[in-house]
């Protein structure tokens, strides 16, 4: 039956074939969109935290000198609190933890003093008595609030964030008494017998006055406490762990200078809030409610695990200094996603609200 | 509609109708863990068949495409990676062998992507078996073994092509990558004792947007070119062939515009396969044959992160850790065996494999190297003509991690009338830590995992039975009914845990025991022109909580969880118009799993479901000339997308939470195939 045709099947079914083929071959031509960009809208800031999620520094913002300050996050252990009570607070934006001994002569204190006690902190390890409040309570502080009675000063061992869990010759032991209107601090490696002392005193410009066990030295970090509003770090802060809450350490984390009097209110696009229309009389919306805690932005501005990884676009920050003014914050990128930015040089962007 | 429109002109181009019977040759010839060529009936194996007339009735691009509505088997898709895995009767990919011609594919992390990385319209047929095969087949036969069998020898000269559009869900469009554009050809050629062939076949997936905006899609786009080519040589004592199969893949997944900075942060996954392989097999006498594989595979992935500056209009390369890297894996392969009959009733197969798997790249310490050495010896036992039984040992030694010592295997089948069939086996399955268990590293700021190589194989005790009864065989009817249970005890899983050396180190550990049990009914029926199949399974899985007596005091929850499957295959064919048409249905039962959750702070044991689903595909085929074939059909017909699940989102790392993408909805597509042999 087909006999005489065939000739011209084979050519309507090549024909039809290649017509097919050809019509699917050229379609992956990427033409990309070409958005309208608009002018710059005010300051933007490129913070330098060195690069990595584990970024090697602290980077302090003072929005009123539109100036960022970069310290070396694991450049101090102890802070030493400059205000009217006697407190020592661990470096939060490091993986530095504690435990306090029963003694409290520190030259009693060795090797065989780690029985029983883990300092291992973050991946599920660690509890929350090996650091301070993650909210920045000073009245909080892992280690107890340092006693006019030195016999009731305690000796603690430390680890800080470059020495290791297994390897309790890399702990320190320290002790930490009054020194008039300062402090002395009395510290050394754990196994070693002869230890050294420095002493610190109060400098009220400052929230705190620094020390670094591995330098054996004051050393300088935070900028005075009236010349910053938040840090960007990375550091410690807590997390849900099956039934317990857990220290963990979070990438990105924003600190406000909850001493200094910095405080800062979340505003979201559900509760009306528009960053680029937001004002001053935006200020007494009652949906705007500041928080003078530590961990007020904290991680809630980025989503790094789960679902949609990036910055959350829904909200912006307003920030109020310890002298009143009120700053609008919003975070651009921080290379979490795929919002266009480098891990650990995070961008943002603010604007004083007149 | 003007996408479907286009689609749609060219089914109008081809506009001749002729009649010609396609007769569907039905092969019921299997190989998977045979000594020789065996009929379905007589193997000692239960095993599943799809044909290549099964994959150009379903229109099916890639193997998935196939799979995706047999009894048993799950996808789960890593939307981020654009990749998808398998799951076999309960068990994860990881415990599931994929074979091409009986050679194992080399993976590079835990998922099957080798299954979506094999040319659709080169395979002859594709074989699955359930439960273990680990005597025969080594490491991760343990759920089962999906061997893909490709098209090798033809008496003469054919060519084949084949050109199908497709939309993904409602997005289609001939000309910017948008939907499912595929096209093969292929030629094959024998003459005397020569035989070659080769092929060629590109698939462009143009990716699917989902509830993104913007560049961003919830179905990376993906472009794969396929090509492959053989050549053999035999005549009537032995034949030997070579065979290369090279893949060509990239994933796009482009970030949507950052309008804070007017930047995207785009990434390539870019994967390169080569696999040869040199078969042989030699038969000096009616009572000796001997078989051999060897296989050189080499697979490169690379990942490539760029940020693109829409300001500027510039690319430039992410510095970020891991944003960019080039991962390396390699395997060669040895495979011998020997066939000796003793006499009619006992057959021997002793056997020797060697493998060798070396990899480097992001997140492997170093550039390590596994030897894998194994012997092992079955026979086929008749004593008496309705009975077969099979022994097996396997030993192993391995350079790296100690390898359980031997692995035995028995299987039976009873005959208990030329109808009626009893198969019994009891097995071990094994899997070997992988390269990446024993030499994973990676630190950074929330992470410190390490590998561990000293690692034992995860390992299994398995049961299974089945009876299948050919209860009707009368002219052209036939019906047949098959029943099947199995029972597998997993243990010395292999989990993330605390490194006991140093806890502030993760590692993976031998912690978790799994079970999974279950059912299958399955009927075929074919009556004239008429070819059904309903089944329906009951896979169970083991719930961890059910034997941890800290949580059963609070919440006693039971040993297994349940999910079933219905699947009906319904294909009538018109022979005096040439023409088919098929429907292909799936039911998949809620998913349940035990799982535990914070709920207002206190941990509880708590049931999370994902939602049962059906998925249907209607098709058509019409030959419209002696060469053509126009299909044509709607695929997801009940457009699922995605699936609700109520894992509870306990706000901890790496939560699971949310709804599971599963597909893209509908599609509708349209084929043709070309089809000429030199007479």
């Amino acid at each position: 039956m087909y006999k005489n045709t065939k000739p011209a099947y084979i050519r309507q079914s090549v024909l039809a074939f290649f017509l097919a083929a050809a019509f699917s071959a050229c379609s992956n031509d990427d033409n990309d969109i070409v958005p309208v960009i608009p002018p710059s809208d005010g300051a933007e800031l490129k913070l330098d935290g060195g690069g990595g999620a584990g970024a090697p520094n602290a980077v302090y913002v003072d929005f009123s000198a539109d100036k960022p300050t970069a310290v070396p996050r694991t450049s101090w252990d102890l802070g030493f609190y400059n205000g009217n009570d006697f407190r020592v607070v661990l470096n939060y934006t490091s993986s530095i933890s504690i435990a306090a001994l029963a003694k409290t002569d520190i030259t009693q204190v060795d090797l065989d003093d780690t029985t029983g006690i883990s300092l291992a902190i973050g991946q599920g390890q660690g509890t929350l008595s090996m650091i301070d409040d993650i909210t920045g309570d000073i009245s909080k502080t892992a280690i107890a609030a340092v006693s006019a009675t030195d016999a009731d000063n305690k000796v603690y061992l430390v680890k800080p964030e470059t020495a290791s869990a297994t390897d309790h010759t890399s702990w320190y032991k320290i002790k930490i008494s009054r020194n008039g209107s300062g402090y002395k601090l009395q510290y050394a490696k754990l196994a070693e017998t002869s230890i050294r002392t420095a002493d610190m005193s109060k400098d009220e410009n400052f929230n705190f006055s620094f020390f670094s066990l591995n330098g054996g030295k004051a050393v300088a970090a935070e900028p005075k406490k009236a010349e910053w509003d938040i840090q960007w770090s990375y550091g410690v802060y807590s997390t849900a762990f099956g039934p317990e809450v857990i220290p963990y350490l979070f990438s990105d984390f924003v600190y406000s200078n909850t001493l200094g009097g910095v405080q800062a209110a979340e505003a979201t696009t559900a509760d009306g809030f528009n960053y680029d229309t937001f004002k001053a009389t935006d200020l007494s919306n009652t949906r705007l409610v500041f928080s003078g805690a530590r961990d007020a932005i904290g991680s809630k501005w980025r989503v790094t695990s789960g679902g949609t990884l990036g910055i959350k676009t829904d909200r912006f920050y307003v920030i109020k200094d310890g002298a009143g003014n009120h700053y609008k914050l919003k975070f651009i990128s921080a290379g979490i996603g795929q919002d266009g930015g480098q891990r650990g040089y995070p961008e943002i962007a603010y604007k004083l609200i007149k | 509609m003007k996408q479907l429109t286009a689609l749609f002109i060219c089914g109008l181009l081809c506009h001749e109708s002729m009649a010609q019977d396609t007769t569907v040759q039905l092969r019921d010839v299997v190989v998977t863990g045979q000594y020789q060529q065996q009929s379905v009936k007589n193997s000692v194996y239960k095993v599943r068949t799809i044909s290549s007339e099964r994959i150009q009735l379903r229109g099916a691009t890639d193997v998935l495409g196939v799979l995706n509505n047999e009894l048993g088997i799950r996808f789960s898709n890593d939307a981020t990676l654009g990749e998808t895995d398998v799951e076999l009767m309960g068990m994860s990919g990881q415990s599931v062998k994929v074979l091409l011609d009986g050679v194992p594919l080399v993976d590079r992390g835990s998922t099957k992507q080798s299954l979506s990385q094999i040319d659709v319209n080169t395979i002859e047929r594709i074989e699955i078996v359930e439960g273990p095969m680990s005597v025969i087949y080594g490491t991760d036969a343990l759920a089962g073994v999906i061997n893909i069998i490709t098209k090798k020898r033809t008496e003469h000269l054919t060519v084949t092509a084949r050109a199908q559009e497709e939309t993904v869900g409602r997005e289609y469009r001939p000309l910017d990558g948008k939907g499912l554009h595929s096209e093969h050809l292929g030629l094959q050629w024998g003459n005397g004792k020569w035989f070659a062939g080769g092929g060629f076949t590109r698939t462009d997936f143009g990716g699917w947007q989902g509830q993104f905006t913007g560049r961003k899609k919830e179905w990376h786009p993906k472009n794969q070119y396929l090509a492959n080519g053989i050549i053999g040589y035999g005549g009537h004592q032995w034949e030997a062939w070579y065979r290369l199969d090279y893949l060509d893949e990239s994933i796009k997944s482009l970030g949507d515009i950052n309008t804070g900075n007017y930047r995207s942060t785009d990434q390539y996954y870019n994967t390169n396969r080569y696999t040869h392989q040199l078969q042989g097999s030699w038969k000096p006498t009616e009572r000796l044959s001997f078989n051999g594989a060897l296989s050189y595979q080499d697979y490169t992935r690379k990942t490539k992160t760029n940020i693109k500056d829409f300001r500027t209009n510039t690319e430039t390369r992410s510095q970020d850790d891991g944003a960019q890297d080039l991962s390396k894996f390699n395997m060669l392969f040895f495979r011998g065996t020997v066939q000796y009959k003793l006499s009619d009733a006992v057959m021997l197969q002793p056997g020797i494999e060697i493998k060798r798997d070396g990899s480097s790249g992001q997140r492997i310490e170093g550039s390590p190297v596994i030897n894998d050495y194994a012997v092992f010896v079955s026979s086929e036992l008749k004593p008496v003509s309705w009975l077969n039984i099979r022994p097996g040992l396997r030993f192993i030694h391995n350079s790296v991690y100690s390898a359980p010592p031997v692995i035995p295997s028995i299987n039976t089948k009873w005959a208990f009338n030329k109808d009626m069939d009893l198969r019994v086996s009891y097995a071990r399955g094994f899997r070997a830590p992988a390269l990446r268990e024993l030499y994973f590293y990676f630190f950074d700021a929330s992470h410190s995992i390490k590998g561990n190589p000293a690692l034992k194989a995860e390992y299994s005790h398995s049961v299974n039975g089945s009876f299948t009864w050919q209860a009707l065989r009368r002219g052209e009817l036939r019906y047949t009914v098959a029943l099947s249970g199995f029972y597998n005890d997993f243990d010395n899983l292999i989990d993330i845990g605390y490194s006991a050396a140093d806890p502030t180190i993760s590692t993976y550990i031998n912690v978790n025991k799994f079970r999974t049990t279950g059912g299958m009914l399955e009927h075929t029926l074919s009556w004239k022109a008429l070819e059904a199949g309903v089944g329906l399974v009951w896979v169970g899985r083991y719930n961890r909580f059910s034997d941890d007596t800290a949580y059963n005091k609070t919440t006693a929850t039971p040993a297994f969880v349940w999910t079933p499957e219905v699947n009906a295959n319904i294909s009538y064919r018109f022979r005096r118009l040439g023409a088919t048409l098929n429907v292909f249905y799936k039911y998949t039962g809620e998913r349940p799993t035990y799982e535990l959750a914070a709920i207002n702070n206190v941990e509880v044991v708590h049931l999370a479901k994902t939602a049962a689903f059906h998925y249907a595909d209607v098709t058509a085929s019409k030959r419209i000339t002696p060469y053509l074939t126009l299909n044509a059909g709607v695929k997801n017909l009940f457009d699922v997308d995605r699936l609700k699940n109520t894992a509870a989102d306990a706000g901890q790392a790496h939560s699971t939470g949310g709804p599971v993408l599963m597909w893209y909805g509908r599609s509708y597509f349209l084929g043709l195939n070309f089809r000429w042999a030199k007479k």
